[in-house]
């Protein structure tokens, strides 16, 4: 299934885009999703290992599934206030 | 009121916001850009968020405050973009009955939004140099779900 992910703030920035698509295997666990973006995108793997991933704007576990229609996000440490 | 602008904020706007006969107190939080950090010379702070998930997320923190104190009224703005120096980030305004609840709500929800809302900031130093403050370390506490919380507390 083909996933998009949102990107902000320094994820964007180093990436040069606000969203990544991604094909991948259906039950997918954010933990291998994580895994598979710092492989595709080893300029992310420092601040993916600080980031959470949120799930239609919840934030999500590392056992949590992604599902096709998700809306998904990478979200490196937050800095409001 | 529950709102991100990229409007400059009237901080005295918000408080007026809170008003309310059966409030014996009201407290005000701004949080605005400030200049020096030890030796370190900010010019300007730039803020991002993730919109949709920032306004849910801060309205399910006015949620727990609530269920936490006994409140009348309860605003929070977060300007985005980018924010001069003196100038404000964030507005929170807090009515209770009594003086108490008011200046711990107001505490715990700027404390907590700085942990559970997707907004991020970047610095620019005077030196030129520019840095989103993705913070780590033991000041840092992973997000959970504020609503999957409520229940056990």
């Amino acid at each position: 299934m083909k996933i998009q992910i949102k990107l902000f703030a320094a994820a964007r920035e180093i990436s040069e885009r606000g969203e990544l698509e991604l094909e991948v295997a259906e039950g997918l666990s954010v933990k291998a999703l994580k895994l598979k973006i710092s492989a595709e995108h080893p300029k992310l793997s420092e601040l993916i290992l600080r980031s959470a991933v949120s799930l239609n704007r919840e934030f999500a576990t590392d056992e949590s599934v992604v599902h096709e229609k998700d809306e998904i996000a990478l979200i490196p440490p937050v800095s409001g206030g | 009121m529950i709102s991100i602008t990229s409007d400059a904020i009237d901080p005295l706007e918000v408080l007026e916001s809170v008003k309310s006969n059966q409030a014996g107190a009201s407290v005000l939080f701004v949080g605005s850009t400030r200049q020096f950090t030890g030796e370190k010379e900010t010019l300007q702070l730039e803020y991002e968020c993730y919109e949709s998930m920032a306004i849910a997320k801060i309205q399910q923190l006015v949620d727990a405050a609530r269920d936490k104190w006994n409140i009348e009224q309860c605003s929070v703005v977060h300007r985005i973009g980018v924010v001069g120096l003196g100038e404000s980030s964030i507005v929170v305004a807090v009515s209770t009955g009594h003086r108490k609840e008011s200046f711990e709500a107001a505490a715990w929800l700027v404390d907590e939004l700085k942990i559970q809302v997707p907004i991020w900031k970047k610095e620019f130093w005077a030196d030129g140099k520019t840095e989103w403050v993705h913070p780590s370390g033991d000041q840092r506490r992973i997000p959970e779900n504020i609503n999957a919380s409520r229940g056990a507390s």
